[in-house]
């Protein structure tokens, strides 16, 4: 008792350091006041808005890549000499696993994100997945998520060809690594490779088909997230702006719209024509919301280019946010302008700018059907779309500074006259521009927004569904090509609603006219670019596939003027040239771009559709 | 037992161990047995011995005790001899001699006759004690590898921390001194890098306290880097000791694998009150030699070179830059015709002054040391300088007889006002005064040409005025650093003591920027006018030690100490900053809240970490010829993962185990030996063991998630790809050793050889894409330091008025990786890639080969290389070489393929030398320094030669490539770059060896009264006097962070000045 009484000091103080730990477990592994664990969040619903305000924190991420991607490899953008080494190798199309605007890895960023917070709804919220639970906002956050992760999938597809698939159910490196490296494949039992028609001649394979395990090429894609939108979501889009009173939150999120849009994109994407256009139809027909996605006066004329300035829920579907002021910025000014401090490393294809240049307002002709080659210019009209085209998509600038519009309006008069001396001297010492982001910006604002999905374009879209698109009614065939030049010019097939005039497409930049309009018939004028005289036709009487795919062109030329440099080229010619079954469509526009040389080589590269695509998961 | 208790308090007030109160307990006795081979009762033994000192010269009235005897202590006779009876051979003699010598202890070694040599006292003794592990051992038992610093000449040099002292005088440790600023201190490797992401700087205890690591905080000041070391004024530095062997630093567990520095200040040991004060004044000189830059009519000619490569029309030029066109009529006509060099601006000599009063005394009960500290010093670059004030404060309280008490104060509060490096282009004082035009002024004339003193602004040309920057650019930063330290001593038993040692700092650095307007290139990406910046940053940190020693002599020949302890850290940190643009352009406004509202932006950081091991050390000497010492910890740190690899489980939470072992050999005390008198040590050593590096990150291996910004909101996000089997790097080593002194400690020298092998290396893995990170933290790759490191003094002349001593330290080490993900992981660095690549050095240069210039077009078609844009190079163009292409051939494109090792910071071998003659009262020292085989980055150079704008260069590019067939090795000037002829490559690297002369000081010391002063000594010292290297910058030495990756890159910090001081140090 003595001796323990001794040594009771020594015991005493050898224990003093560990009074100040109140749990050994604790002590090693104290709270880090600024890391928020997942313990701590997803309390409240606000908490969970703020985890869904991630996943488009990291989509504003992707907007570079997804611009350089589309449209670099397409026919309206090309690099100058500032170009970095990166765009250089996808301007080539040969893109080495470093190159910065290729890497996925943003995109399995977003995929992972998206994939926490569904597994994280699905486990704390699992009245979500019950379809007769009321809808709620978790309903709505879910899915949110689930477009999200779709529209992610979509895009890497169309990308890079095949990816790996990481379902929800992997959160570890570890148990990611083992699913994908697990031997295997999929069956699947039911196949269908849709016609050109999109309905009438699908060939239904019921043979099964073994399909890679590993990764997800674009059709198994598409099966996949078309299926998961149908089956698991109630609801899409929390209504933000009933608390700050700012409207365009609606479509800077994930809303019903949007995913009707991506729904229809990925059935036209994959050739069923009836889906695609019964969603994009859903769009468009929206009794209950004054047919808000009409093509009105709206953005007619010079209104157009407020589709770029500002997020309005009249043309914007699903946009990517951008503003200087919540430090919200995109490097778009600093790839096309030529401004200090920008770069200008990208620029418009002289095929681009002739899209917008060689466009005759009305123009009248008299035809003569029987005899077309007697077919005569009355007046030739004037030339240019100055909606759309110079002062907003692009413009010539000169030291710095935008040529006058008025100026290049004078110049194309007088290439329309054959003075193209004149004219060369108006345009004289000038850097090409894209000016869509630009357009009422100033150089430090770089703030542009992104958009995903908008009215036109989902008309655009249509449109080109219904070109094929054919239909079996009691041994009738129905075809929908009045409907889709009707569309492009003005929208007469519409209608619904009488005061408010539907455009079209055309029609609302007053393209639309019985002569300025697209046309698609039997003898088809060829005019020239400069002056617009008659100076060939193309007769396709009986011919209907013939006349299908002059409509396609015309739709897809149209597209060209309506959304250049927003990111779709590169796949609205790969959709189409897979719908023809012809890969020198593709090719022969895409390498027009190219100096004399060059040219050849892209064209042969790209007559092989596996260049289409960026093997990084090979 | 009680008694003996109560015998030994008699002693109780003798700090040290007192190893003669050693004799009655029953637990020794029973050793006795135990062991008692040698014990057995023998005849008396007669010894018979001289006593000599360092010359050989016999020294009389030495008293030669034999310990544990009852006999009186002989005294030696004139010629220097004892005669002196022992029971046993296995006896000690204790020998003490006059003031003049050291006391030691001779372990008799069944000889009869020897002779002894004495050590001076201003020598360095084997039987001098060192703590270690706050436990006194002697020097001599030590079977590890250590280095004790000489502090002697520290007053003689003008560094206000040790790190710097320790250049060149430490085996083994690699010292690069960060900059010419004051303060900002050096990146100290001790036996190399043993870390690629993690710290690297060896744990630095002062007074048994650990400090916060180097590089711990966070700034806006680019080029600066905190310096905690500022919180120990050299001047109190009683001893510093660095531990480089796994023996020892295994017991700091996690914290121990890049070697410990042990610092002790103020010794409170003077019962005697004196006071000391200590003035010094001095002169730091601006650079003699500039590098050379063109002249205003030669930057002219460059200027329009550069345009019309550029591929602009004349008329364009002329429009943008009117003012290279002017006429004589024209208003600025004036300001475009000077030859300024502007190095001239930015550069000054200054002043600096020193104050520091140190005061000690006490009585029996109560013992005190005070120091203050006060320096203030200007900087070489303009407006540029440092105030410091410290003060320590240490005491010693014998509560009673059995138990001491320690408390302590110290207080640092600094404050500096410095510039930034030349990674910041618009506010570097060095780049742009070398990039802004020689044609300009600084100031402004008025309409009659009359010159104002208004700064001149930014004219087209786009270079920050260098007078702006060094009138209105400022940057200050105040640091507080309190600690304050508690300790209690109980003395149990005889040879049993309990410590506990509390130590408390708060510590807080506080930074304001302001980047002008006026005169000043614009900021972030040109949308910014004027920046104002701020930062605090606070830690705070409780540690509490607690041990146990035990240490006992066992009568003959057996020495045995047991020190078990418990480590006990609780760490805050937080990092808050802010910043914003464009305040209102006359400068005036310069705080956070007068900026513009939506350009705000605040940031910041806050991590916890705490840390808990126990420990074990061990020490056994057998017969002053056999020691063995070893050390275990038990360590947990909350850093690593739960699940932490290579940790064992205790209650739920991870812990490591750390160990190593050391045994030494005195060969001297052989029988074949230990006849040489002269011949004191002779020691083989050989160590082996395992210590950690716990610093991965606070949170590397926890499930958190990360703010974005969306819209008006903010979004969270899943931060990373947690890692919870993140564990501690471990670093391994085997150091085999000789030490050996001879004639009376006149020669003493080591010898040391080692390899350290790095494993589970805290590495940022790249990940594969679909993973959706790009990297993750992870343990692997192996790395390996193989080294020797030499230590020596020599006092070669021992005269009564004359004494010449040579201290001199040489290491060379080879690093290189063994093993690492994917066999190559390369980092961009501002100007150039670094690669970790497998075989080469950690962290080297990596680049292209650069082989001249194109001299005609015919040479270059002939080449037939394009670059990676595949644009064909042309006459006038770069050569690098083609190395390889993605087959593994060369492809005829210079890309990442033909990229390889271009150089390593690392050096191959380093020392230092210092010189001492002593003359009377007279004393001269010179210390020469050097550094060997590192290659360095000059960065300030790759943006003073690239010819890529309209910056002025240096006078080199005046051999450009300018006509056809103009052979040169300078390509041409080409506006921004396009080609590449600039790109990273072995153009930009240079050897970064040099030999310098580091310090030369010259004393003059009255050792009695001087007025009313005692100990007066008068000093003029003279440092960084002369520097030998073909580097092509300021200096070739610079460190722009304690950070691995950042070294040996010349980011244009301030060079090193030359120093003159003079110095006058009072006693009263």
């Amino acid at each position: 008792m003595k001796r323990l009484k001794k040594y009771l000091p020594i015991i005493f103080l050898l224990a003093v350091p560990f009074l100040f730990l109140n749990s050994c477990k604790e002590f090693l592994d104290p709270e880090q006041d600024i890391n928020l664990t997942e313990d701590k969040i997803y309390d409240d619903w606000y908490e969970y808005r703020s985890v869904a305000m991630g996943m488009y924190g990291i989509q504003q991420q992707l907007v570079e890549q997804l611009l350089i991607l589309g449209e670099l490899r397409g026919d309206l953008l090309t690099i100058t000499e500032n170009a970095d080494a990166d765009m250089v190798e996808i301007y080539n199309f040969s893109i080495s696993p470093e190159n910065k605007y290729a890497s996925p890895t943003n995109f399995f960023k977003l995929i992972a994100a998206t994939n926490n917070f569904i597994k994280v709804l699905e486990e704390k919220r699992p009245e979500i997945k019950d379809p007769k639970s009321p809808i709620s906002n978790y309903d709505r956050l879910y899915g949110e998520a689930l477009c999200m992760r779709a529209w992610a999938y979509f895009n890497a597809v169309r990308i890079y060809g095949k990816v790996p698939f990481i379902h929800e159910g992997l959160t570890t490196i570890e148990e990611t690594e083992a699913f994908l490296n697990t031997e295997g494949v999929y069956i699947d039992s039911l196949s269908i490779t849709y016609a050109k028609d999109g309905y009438r001649n699908d060939t239904v394979r019921i043979n099964p088909v073994q399909l890679e395990k590993q990764y997800y090429d674009q059709r198994l894609v598409i099966d996949y997230f078309t299926n998961e939108l149908e089956r698991k979501v109630k609801a899409v889009g929390v209504n933000h702006y009933m608390e700050n009173n700012d409207i365009s939150w609606e479509v800077s999120i994930w809303n019903t719209h949007a995913m009707n849009s991506l729904l229809g994109h990925m059935y036209l994407t994959d050739g069923d024509l009836a889906k695609a256009a019964h969603y994009f139809e859903k769009i468009i027909y929206l009794p209950s919301e004054n047919y808000r996605y009409q093509l009105d006066e709206s953005f007619g004329f010079t209104n157009w280019r407020n589709i770029f300035g500002n997020i309005d829920s009249r043309e914007h579907i699903f946009t990517l946010w951008f503003n200087k002021n919540y430090f919200q910025q995109n490097d778009f000014q600093t790839f096309f302008e030529p401004r200090t401090p920008h770069r200008y490393m990208l620029k418009p294809t002289r095929q681009a700018i002739l899209n917008w240049e060689t466009i005759f307002d009305n123009y009248t002709i008299s035809a003569n059907q029987s005899q077309p080659w007697k077919s005569r210019l009355n007046f030739k009209g004037m030339p240019g779309d100055f909606h759309r085209g110079y002062g907003v998509s692009y413009a010539y600038l000169r030291d710095g500074m935008p040529i006058d519009p008025m100026m290049i309006r004078g110049m194309l008069y007088l290439k329309s006259e054959n003075d193209l001396r004149t004219a060369a001297i108006i345009t004289e010492n000038v850097d090409t521009v894209v000016w869509k982001y630009s357009w009422n910006k100033d150089v430090y604002d770089m703030d542009a927004n992104y958009i995903v999905y908008r009215a036109a374009g989902i008309h655009l879209l249509l449109a080109e569904a219904y070109v094929y698109w054919a239909f079996n009614r009691g041994g009738v065939v129905l075809t929908f090509t009045s409907n889709a030049v009707n569309i492009v010019n003005n929208g007469a097939n519409y209608s619904q609603s009488s005061n408010r005039e539907q455009l079209g497409v055309r029609g609302r930049v007053g393209f639309g006219g019985s002569n300025d309009g697209i046309k698609v018939g039997n003898i088809n004028y060829v005019h020239d670019p400069f002056n617009n005289e008659i100076v060939d036709y193309i007769n396709l009487t009986g011919n209907f596939s013939g006349l299908q795919e002059l409509l396609e062109d015309k739709i897809i030329e149209e597209k060209a003027r309506e959304m250049a440099f927003e990111g779709e080229r590169f796949y609205d010619l790969m959709r189409v040239a897979k719908r023809r079954n012809d890969p020198s469509w593709l090719a022969e526009k895409v390498s027009q771009k190219y100096p004399e040389g060059q040219r050849e080589q892209i064209y042969n590269l790209l007559l092989d559709e596996n260049n289409w695509y960026i093997n990084y998961f090979e | 037992m009680k008694k003996t208790f109560k015998i030994s308090r008699a002693n109780r007030m003798d700090n040290r161990l007192n190893l003669r109160t050693v004799s009655k307990s029953a637990l020794i006795s029973a050793f006795l047995i135990l062991w008692g081979i040698s014990v057995q009762a023998q005849d008396t033994l007669v010894v018979r011995g001289q006593v000599l000192n360092g010359s050989g010269d016999p020294v009389s009235n030495v008293s030669v005790g034999v310990e544990q005897s009852f006999e009186l202590p002989a005294v030696t006779n004139e010629q220097g001899e004892f005669t002196v009876k022992a029971l046993t051979g296995n006896a000690w003699l204790s020998i003490n001699p006059t003031s003049e010598f050291k006391d030691q202890r001779v372990f008799l070694n069944n000889r009869t006759e020897l002779t002894i040599y004495l050590t001076r006292n201003d020598l360095t003794s084997g039987h001098d004690q060192l703590s270690v592990l706050s436990t006194p051992m002697l020097k001599r038992n030590m079977a590890f590898a250590y280095s004790e610093l000489n502090t002697e000449d520290i007053i003689h040099t003008p560094v206000l921390s040790v790190d710097q002292y320790m250049q060149g005088r430490v085996p083994g440790m690699h010292v690069v001194n960060r900059s010419g600023d004051w303060g900002s201190g050096a990146v100290t490797l001790l036996r190399g890098i043993n870390s690629l992401n993690s710290n690297n700087q060896p744990l630095y205890v002062v007074d048994g306290i650990p400090i916060a690591s180097m590089g711990l905080f966070g700034s806006n000041l680019d080029g600066f880097s905190y310096n905690p070391l500022l919180s120990v004024n050299p001047l109190d530095i009683s001893a510093a000791t660095v531990i480089k062997d796994p023996t020892v630093t295994a017991a700091f567990g996690s914290k121990g694998s890049n070697g410990i520095v042990l610092i002790e200040t103020l010794d409170p040991s003077a019962t005697q009150t004196v006071i000391e004060l200590d003035l010094r004044a001095g002169y730091s000189m601006a650079p003699d030699r500039f590098i050379p830059q063109m002249s205003a009519g030669q930057h002219k000619t460059l200027i329009s070179e550069v345009l019309f490569s550029s591929g602009m029309r004349e008329e364009r030029i002329k429009q943008l830059y009117p003012n290279l066109f002017l006429s004589q009529q024209s208003d600025r006509y004036i300001d475009y015709q000077h030859d300024t060099d502007w190095q001239n601006t930015i550069f000054t000599n200054s002043f600096f002054r020193n104050l520091n009063v140190n005061v000690k005394g006490g009585d029996e009960i109560a013992r005190y040391g005070l120091s203050f500290g006060y320096f203030s010093g200007d900087g070489i670059i303009k407006t540029t300088g440092y105030d410091g004030y410290n003060l320590r404060f240490v005491s010693l309280l014998n509560i009673f007889t059995w138990l001491k008490m320690n408390a302590g104060v110290s207080l640092n509060y600094s404050s500096a006002e410095l510039k930034e490096s030349a990674r910041i282009s618009q506010t570097s004082p060095i780049l742009s005064s070398l990039g802004k035009s020689p044609m300009l002024n600084p100031f402004q004339y008025d309409e009659n040409g009359n010159e104002l003193t208004t700064l001149a602004m930014v004219d087209e040309l786009g270079v920050s005025n260098p007078q702006a920057v060094i009138d209105n650019y400022s940057a200050q930063n105040n640091n507080f650093n309190f600690t304050s330290t508690l300790g209690f001593n109980a003395n149990l038993k005889p040879g049993l003591d309990l410590n506990t040692n509390f130590g408390l700092n708060y510590n807080i650095l506080k930074e304001q920027l302001f980047m002008p307007n006026r005169g000043m290139e614009l900021y972030y990406n040109k949308a910014a006018v004027n920046v104002s910046k701020a930062s605090n940053n606070s830690l705070s940190s409780f540690y509490n030690n607690t041990h146990l020693v035990f240490s006992k002599d066992f009568g003959s020949g057996h020495y045995f100490s047991s020190n078990t302890g418990v480590n006990v850290q609780i760490n805050s940190f937080e990092f808050d900053w802010g910043l914003t643009k464009n305040a209102h352009e006359n400068d005036q406004y310069r705080m956070l809240q007068d900026g513009t509202n939506h350009m705000r932006e605040i940031g910041g950081d806050n991590r916890d970490w705490n840390w808990l091991s126990v420990y074990e050390y061990l020490t056994y000497v057998y017969r002053d010829k056999y020691m063995i010492s070893g050390s275990v910890s038990v360590d947990g740190s909350s850093r690593v993962g739960v699940n932490a690899t290579n940790t064992f489980d205790v209650a739920g939470s991870p812990f490591g185990l750390f160990y190593g072992a050391g045994v030494g050999w005195r060969l001297s005390n052989e029988s074949f030996l230990k006849n040489i008198g002269w011949l004191e040590d002779f020691k083989l050593r050989a160590s082996y063991g395992r210590s950690g590096n716990d610093d991965i990150g606070e949170s590397n291996a926890t499930n958190y998630y990360n703010a974005i910004k969306f819209r008006e909101t903010v979004g969270l996000y899943p931060a990373l790809i947690p890692n919870d089997s993140l564990t501690y790097e471990i670093v391994t080593q085997l150091n085999a050793g000789v030490d050996i002194s001879i004639f009376g400690n006149r020669l003493r020298a080591s010898v040391d050889v080692y390899e350290s092998v790095t494993d589970n290396m805290l590495i940022y893995t790249p990940l594969k894409a679909y993973l959706g990170y790009d990297f993750r933290p992870q343990n692997g790759g192996r790395m390996q330091n193989n080294g020797i490191d030499v230590g020596m003094f020599v006092r070669l002349v021992e005269r009564p008025k004359f004494k010449w001593d040579i201290n001199a330290s040489w290491s060379a080490i080879e690093n290189v990786v063994h093993e690492i993900e994917g066999d190559k992981l390369i980092t961009q660095i501002p100007g150039g890639e670094t690669v970790i690549l497998v075989d080469e050095s950690a962290n080297s240069f990596y680049g292209y080969t650069y082989e001249g210039v194109y001299a005609t077009t015919e040479a270059a078609q002939g080449a037939g290389l394009v670059n990676e844009k595949f644009v064909p190079y042309r006459a006038g163009d770069a050569i690098f070489k083609d190395i390889s292409g993605p087959d593994g051939s060369p492809d005829g494109v210079i890309n990442q393929y033909d990229k390889s090792v271009i150089g390593s910071s690392l050096p191959e071998y380093f020392g230092g030398v210092s010189n001492t003659f002593r003359v009377g009262k007279w004393a001269l020292t010179a210390f020469v320094q050097a550094s060997k085989g590192n290659e360095v980055f000059n960065y300030v150079r790759f943006q003073n030669e690239s010819m890529d704008g309209l910056e002025n260069q240096s006078t080199s590019v005046l051999g450009r490539w300018q006509y056809e067939g103009h052979v040169t090795e300078i390509p041409r000037a080409l506006y921004e770059d396009p080609i590449g002829n600039s790109s990273f490559s072995t153009r930009w690297i240079e050897d970064g060896s040099f030999l310098r002369l580091k310090n030369v000081s010259l004393s003059y010391t009255i050792p009695n009264e001087f007025l009313t002063f005692k100990n007066a000594q008068f000093y003029v010292t003279a440092s960084n006097v002369y520097t030998l290297s073909k580097y092509l910058g300021y200096d070739p030495e610079f460190g722009y962070s304690q950070t691995q990756l950042d070294q040996g890159v010349d980011y244009g910090l301030t060079p090193q000045p030359r120093r003159v001081m003079v110095g006058i140090k009072l006693g009263l």
